[in-house]
């Protein structure tokens, strides 16, 4: 082929003779009469393709690679295999952890046709569910690929100190971010001293970002370190080592802060006067055996900007309230239960009688986050569901803001209860993202929970029109992954409710995807247990 | 004959069936057609009849009712009007076909020799324009199968490393096609039919059932492909008679996102009497009657046993009609390797090794495992394309355990 390619590529016209192919196609083509030389070259040209052609010659493997090792998981049945390639089929990867878990209790594995699918998982959630249902067939493959690397492993890879530490001084900042991480719970001192030898040169974002690495073991020996991020050019930065000092109870930064607070907050119990008010208290439930009196700054205390406190507020902030919820905010809240001899409950009702109730109950709920103080975290859920702040729009803002970050926080127990009185009663915290708070139970849900959601998504779809959108929808999305198998059945029933579909289209779209997920979920757990 | 009634959607809509020819009018705005109003009352009608009452139409059904059956007759006159089949005027209009294909070519040959004449290194600067308006004339000229093949060489130039040698070896194939068109009378009439086929004459389908290749076998489905275009989509299943060992390719052809007519599910199997086009290597075929449904097929796949005996085939079939381009390629113990910088290659049990190409090959390996499977793929003469549908990875593993 190669002299009439080269014929054919710089052109016949610039050429004397006919290219020779030294095959017998040369006789063929010399044996057709009246041909042009463009014409016999084209023609050679077609011959000698499809002689190759025929004559293709395969070439011979030097050596095989060595075959995967047998088997010691039987795979799971062919049903399962359906049901488990539908969840890829159909996108619905939020199903793959139980799936995943359904045929590792059962000792069995994917079939070798899903494997391509499973090693091309990217959720790190996801990969360690796969992991044990790979089989010998998965690790074996996982080998032959850079970016399948992390299953060619039967358990996950741990690196160590000296690795991550190298991960650290020449990773992108995602990795050193997660090596510091790593390396913080595997030495809390080493992690401190390699963030500290390069603290100067990174940039104040990144600064801030790997402080909050140090939140994990916290202790007195990072006290030092952290005096020195107070001194940060950035504010966010100094406020992120303000939390974290705060939190050191030692520490004379905690001291500061604890004199500065107790200047602002006069906590006193109110023996109750007379017969009256005794009455009241008792009809009330609303005992008011405490007063909580704010006294916020007159003006800024320029020493408070080292401990990281900012002089200006936001907007709709007063700055005066600005500067007592800071100072509020660094305090571990057990410290005033602990000087007034009183209960959270007690204390931050009674914050919300007080003229600055609102800048008070900001200050704590941080305060209260900061320092994972668990009973406060549950009093100051509950005082902010009944308080009234519709006087202050700022407060309002933030209400809600808080109320997730408490819920987040709050022990699961506690939290099951409060979101199961939220769903009985939608009206006390219309504005809360329902979807958001129920995510953040374990799946699957206990049955409680499971119930309270579908009674309150059938109570909503009653209403028909007048159902609150929002807070349907958000139900209807957390539960499809959510719901434990033995309420499939009611699940489903109430998904195919038609009155509410053809009113309310979103809600249609949500009962498809919801009613979609419980049927692949009900197919797995069935063939799997098959 | 026509049913009628009102319906409370959004609004009260107004449904008429007229039952003879299965036209429907509703007053919904529903773009589907027919609409879902029209459909119940039709499944209330056939369900419970005794639900439908017989009455006099309202003017609403009556006045479009009495339009349906002027329309109705209307199509039924046309045909009448039209002239009986003219056995002289079909032979004028054949040999004006033939002077016009017979045009066409010879631009193509006058066109492909300047190519050759001026040199391919001057395509690099000329673009894709001269191929497209090339192709166009065919398409005028009705070779629309000449303009097909030449759209397909159009996207060479360039593309690879070795685009002029590809390049030149389908010009030149191109090239032998028009000279045996040339030809064409010298030629055995199988041959004659496929070059006839290739130029751009289609044959309806109950043209091929009477050509009369008709193979009543058990057939195998053993994959298809899909090729998109922007307007329509072809697919291509490849099929294989257990008793005759004769291998069958069914094309269809969809627009945009509609279904496809037939339905194969690859790895099942059917009792059908097939119809081949003429051709010197009978390959391209429809259903022309299932006997049987098709039923899941768990037994290993018939083909050969090493890539020798498949491209000694392969060399025969190119010896009949030699414009051959896919071949089914069933062979049987082979290994799925991946060499270096993701170079592909399936390995028999000779060691025997021909390029692996296509998506489906990292699933074949994990199927494989490193041992000897069974695969069905497409033969282009370069690579081996695998034929993978999911449904397929369950069975293709029919190989032995290791031992």
């Amino acid at each position: 082929m190669t002299t009439l390619k080269k014929a054919a590529l710089v052109g016949t016209a610039r050429l004397t003779g006919m290219p020779a192919t030294g095959t017998p196609v040369d006789d063929l083509v010399a044996g057709i009469e009246g041909l042009t030389p463009e014409r016999r070259v084209l023609l050679s040209a077609g011959m000698l393709s499809i002689f190759r052609r025929a004559g293709y010659v395969p070439s011979t493997a030097a050596s095989l690679p060595a075959p995967a090792p047998a088997e010691t998981l039987p795979p799971c049945s062919q049903g399962a295999a359906r049901a488990l390639g539908d969840v890829f089929i159909d996108g619905r990867l939020e199903l793959l952890p139980e799936a995943f878990l359904l045929l590792t209790n059962a000792g069995r594995r994917v079939p070798f046709s899903l494997l391509v699918d499973c090693l091309d998982l990217r959720d790190p959630v996801h990969r360690e569910a796969a992991r044990p249902v790979l089989g010998e067939r998965g690790v074996w493959l996982a080998h032959q690929r850079a970016d399948w690397g992390w299953a060619s492993a039967r358990v996950a890879h741990e690196p160590d100190a000296r690795e991550l530490t190298r991960i650290w001084e020449e990773g992108r900042s995602d990795d050193r971010l997660a090596a510091l991480g790593r390396l913080r719970e595997l030495d809390a001192t080493g992690a401190r001293d390699v963030l500290s030898s390069s603290w100067k040169q990174e940039p104040s974002e990144f600064r801030l970002s790997v402080l909050a690495a140090l939140a994990a073991r916290l202790s007195k020996d990072d006290e030092a370190f952290l005096q020195t991020a107070l001194r940060d050019r950035a504010g966010a930065v100094r406020a992120a080592a303000a939390s974290l000092l705060a939190r050191l109870p030692e520490s004379t930064f905690a001291a500061r802060a604890i004199a500065r607070a107790d200047a602002l907050l006069d906590i006193d119990k109110v023996p109750p006067s007379g017969m009256w008010d005794r009455l009241k208290a008792t009809v009330s439930r609303d005992d008011p055996q405490f007063t909580v009196v704010a006294r916020p700054p007159e003006r800024f205390d320029p020493e408070w900007d080292a401990d990281g406190i900012s002089a200006k507020p936001p907007k709709g902030v007063g700055e005066r309230a600005h500067w007592l919820m800071q100072a509020v905010a660094l305090v571990n809240p057990t410290h005033w239960s602990e000087r007034a001899n009183a209960t959270p409950f007690e204390l931050t009702r009674a914050a919300w009688r007080g003229e600055w109730g609102a800048a008070v109950s900001i200050g704590w709920s941080r305060a209260a986050l900061l320092h994972d103080a668990k009973d406060w975290i549950v009093a100051l859920w509950d005082s902010w569901l009944a308080a009234d702040v519709g006087a202050d729009p700022h407060a309002e803002v933030i209400r809600g803001e808080l109320l997730l970050q408490l819920f987040e926080q709050m022990p699961p127990d506690t939290a099951q209860e409060r979101v199961i009185a939220l769903l009985q009663d939608p009206a006390l915290a219309p504005d809360l993202e329902l979807e958001s708070m129920l995510d953040r139970f374990a799946r699957p849900w206990p049955d409680a929970l499971g119930t309270a959601v579908l009674d309150a998504i059938e109570a909503a779809v009653a209403l028909g029109s007048a159902a609150p959108t929002v807070q349907l929808s958000g139900s209807i999305r957390a539960a499809g992954p959510a719901l434990s198998a033995g309420l499939f059945d009611r699940a489903l029933a109430l998904a195919s409710h038609d009155t509410v579909r053809a009113i309310i289209t979103r809600v249609a779209h949500d009962f498809d995807v919801f009613a979609h997920q419980i049927r692949l979920r009900q197919r797995l757990h069935q063939e799997v247990a098959r | 004959m026509a049913l009628w009634g009102e319906c409370q959607g959004s609004a009260l809509y107004q449904v008429r069936v007229h039952l003879p020819d299965a036209t429907v009018k509703c007053s919904c705005p529903s773009r589907k057609f027919p609409c879902k109003h029209a459909l119940a009352l039709m499944l209330i009608a056939a369900g419970q009849p005794e639900l439908v009452p017989a009455a006099e139409p309202p003017p609403w059904v009556g006045e479009w009712l009495a339009h349906r059956v002027r329309a109705i007759e209307q199509r039924e006159q046309k045909p009448k009007k039209a002239s009986p089949p003219d056995a002289e005027a079909q032979a004028r209009r054949a040999g004006q076909r033939l002077e016009r294909v017979r045009e066409g070519i010879e631009a193509l040959d006058l066109w492909m020799q300047d190519l050759v004449r001026s040199g391919l290194a001057s395509i690099e600067v000329a673009g894709s324009s001269p191929w497209e308006g090339q192709a166009a004339r065919l398409v005028d000229a009705q070779a629309s199968g000449l303009a097909a093949r030449l759209r397909g060489i159009s996207g060479l130039p360039r593309a690879t490393p070795d685009w002029a040698g590809e390049l030149l070896a389908d010009l030149g194939r191109l090239a032998l096609l028009t000279h045996a068109f040339g030809c064409i009378d010298d030629l055995d009439a199988p041959l004659r039919a496929d070059v006839r086929q290739l130029v751009g004459w289609s044959l309806k389908e109950e043209d091929v059932v009477a050509a009369g290749d008709l193979v009543e076998d058990d057939w195998l489905v053993l994959g298809q492909f899909v090729d998109e275009d922007e307007r329509f989509r072809v697919q291509r299943t490849w099929l294989k008679g257990i008793r005759s060992d004769r291998v069958a390719m069914v094309l269809q052809f969809a627009a945009g996102t509609a279904p496809f007519g037939d339905t194969f599910a690859p790895a099942t199997h059917f009792e059908a009497t097939l119809a081949f086009w003429p051709s010197a290597f009978p390959l391209r075929a429809l259903v022309h009657v299932r006997q049987t449904v098709a039923v899941a097929w768990h037994d290993r796949l018939p083909g050969s046993d090493s890539f020798a005996a498949f491209l000694l085939d392969a060399a025969h079939a190119l010896g009949r009609q030699p414009w051959l381009g896919r071949l089914l390629c069933v062979v049987r113990d082979v290994i799925p390797v991946i060499g270096q910088n993701e170079r592909w290659s399936l390995v028999d049990r000779d060691r025997a090794a021909i390029p692996l190409g296509g998506t489906g090959t990292w699933s074949l390996l994990a199927i494989s495992g490193g041992h000897p499977i069974d695969v069905a793929g497409e033969w282009d003469g370069r690579a081996l394309r695998p034929l993978f549908a999911s449904a397929w990875a369950e069975r293709i593993t029919w190989s032995r355990p290791a031992t």
